[in-house]
């Protein structure tokens, strides 16, 4: 049961900036993981991706519905979920091991034990002699790793990934991709990782889920037939191609319905 | 990978206010070949040192043309200062010092935790910003008739008006500095089941520090201030010596001479709270990167 997520029924609205009315963000999302899937959610900016990921990580509450991860009902952020953001969102007045150790301390693993599992992972993210280092001395590509390496130290069975490497450059992506599939394929965590890259998503993925924007919902959940473990070879094979542009055809109708 | 070769690690002497950032090592476009005088134009001590020196020889120009009854000159202004501390004068101004420095505190006590209050809850903002704004801008000298009424002039009263002086700086400054902690930091602590307390002493206490020590340093301004003026009023330790200094027998040397001296203990403790508060600042840590 460990790291299997079921959402059902999931709505969410916000009301508009101006004008009366809601926006409607999720509209009846039902989807489910077995543990240890790779998942990825595509869709358009604005069609509530990363606001569906913060519902399922307990950081937002559904206005209906529910999601339920290994059996229990969501309400609040748990520790057995790792969270990585867009922005990063590293604490800038601690260093990198500072960072990576932060759920750690929440978890209140002792400080030796600490620095040890913080250590490892930092090497594992391939940060190494950049401990002491604060998080506006690094990359982008680099501070990503750093929260990379923030949600793998807690040791969460279940992985949440909103954008993680949006802001990062073309190349830093592509290496940060082949590093987080390594480490996935030696962790098998259950990961949901957002991203509006459809290739990016492919390349990744076990599953991926199309969502469509206003009004929000899934539009088709498709296995991604491609084996593991994945190579940069993947990504120029004519099966690629095919895909990219079966999804694309997805968004593009669920663009359409809106009129 | 070489953490040299990734990251720019600037010393500190660099960060001063001074020094203007420079990212990736591009400097500012300047001509190159410099004359002599345009060097010289450029290098503020040099521009301090012609300025201050002006003023000094206007002083001391003034001070014997006018009369040293009016203004001393520098060079008595200097025995006047060795005087202040041989003749004990000192110990008043330090007696004075101890009692700002409690009021100070007090102020803090209350005003730092108000202050927090009011950043992280909107309803204490609320009840009670129009009470803080008022009193903030309202002059506080006005009151010194009424903190006498009810303390009368001794140890209390000083130590009221201090506080009277300090508090707001640090209130609206620690208000503004935890209200403004960044929304994306606090959905990551939460994220990573940050509880309340711990929220509050490992996100919101680091992310606001240099805005507090901020507030600590203008409010020590207020309390140094405050502290003359109260002691003025009553005629009371520092404030006495100046009343002394400036009447009969008049002793404008010494008077200038612990004004000096004043001047130079608020401007190093202004100095060192700066020095504190950009240290807290993590963006001060670094100049660019990548």
């Amino acid at each position: 049961m460990q790291g299997t997520v079921e959402v059902r029924g999931v709505n969410k609205k916000f009301p508009k900036q101006a004008g009366d009315g809601d926006l409607q963000v999720l509209n009846d999302v039902s989807f489910s993981l077995e543990a240890g899937t790779f998942a990825c959610l595509v869709g358009p900016s604005g069609c509530g991706k990363s606001t569906l990921l913060r519902i399922i990580d307990g950081l937002m509450p559904p206005d209906s519905g529910e999601v339920e991860i290994a059996g229990d009902r969501v309400r609040a952020p748990s520790l057995d979920r790792g969270f990585v953001f867009q922005q990063f969102n590293l604490l800038p007045w601690r260093t990198v091991m500072g960072n990576v150790e932060f759920g750690l301390e929440n978890l209140g693993v002792e400080k030796s034990e600490r620095r040890r599992r913080a250590e490892e992972i930092i090497k594992l993210v391939d940060l190494d002699g950049f401990e002491r280092y604060y998080p506006a001395q690094l990359s982008g590509g680099m501070q990503q790793r750093v929260g990379l390496a923030r949600a793998l130290a807690i040791e969460p069975s279940i992985l949440l990934m909103d954008e993680p490497f949006g802001s990062v450059d073309d190349q830093t992506r592509m290496l940060l991709q082949d590093e987080l599939l390594k480490i996935w394929e030696k962790s098998q965590k259950t990961v949901i990782f957002v991203t509006h890259d459809i290739e990016e998503a492919l390349f990744l993925g076990d599953l991926i889920v199309v969502m469509c924007a206003r009004p929000s919902r899934i539009s088709r959940i498709l296995e991604v037939p491609f084996g593991r473990p994945r190579t940069d070879e993947i990504r120029g094979t004519p099966e690629m191609g095919r895909l990219k542009q079966e999804i694309w055809e997805e968004l593009r109708s669920g663009a359409t319905v809106e009129g | 990978m070489q953490p040299e070769a990734r990251g720019i690690l600037v010393p500190d002497e660099l960060l001063t206010e001074d020094a203007p950032l420079s990212v990736g090592g591009i400097q500012p476009d300047r001509e190159e070949p410099k004359s002599g005088l345009r060097r010289l134009l450029g290098n503020k001590w040099f521009l301090r040192a012609v300025f201050y020196g002006a003023v000094a020889v206007a002083w001391q120009v003034t001070a014997v043309v006018k009369g040293t009854f009016f203004l001393p000159t520098i060079p008595a202004t200097l025995r006047g200062l060795v005087e202040i501390f041989t003749e004990g004068y000192a110990a008043e101004l330090l007696g004075t010092m101890q009692q700002l420095v409690v009021g100070l505190l007090l102020a803090l006590l209350v005003a730092i935790p108000l202050g927090a209050l009011m950043g992280r809850f909107r309803f204490v903002e609320d009840l009670l910003a129009p009470y803080v704004n008022t009193l903030f801008v309202t002059s506080k000298e006005s009151l010194l008739p009424i903190i006498i009424v009810a303390v009368g002039i001794g140890f209390w009263y000083r130590t009221w008006v201090v506080i009277l002086f300090a508090v707001f700086f640090p209130i609206i400054n620690t208000a503004a500095g935890v209200r403004y902690v960044d929304k994306e930091l606090r959905e990551a602590a939460r994220a990573f089941g940050t509880r309340p307390w711990r929220m509050f002493t490992r996100v919101y206490l680091p992310a606001s520090a240099p805005f507090v020590v901020a507030g600590v340093r203008l409010g020590f301004g207020m309390a140094m201030k405050g502290m003359v003026i109260a002691e003025l009023w009553v005629l009371r330790g520092t404030g006495r010596l100046l009343e002394q200094f400036s009447s009969s027998p008049r002793r404008l040397d010494l008077y200038y001479a612990l004004v000096l001296l004043i001047v130079a203990i608020a401007v190093t403790t202004n100095e060192v709270l700066k020095w504190v508060e950009r240290r807290l600042r993590p963006a001060s840590r670094v100049l660019g990167r990548e």
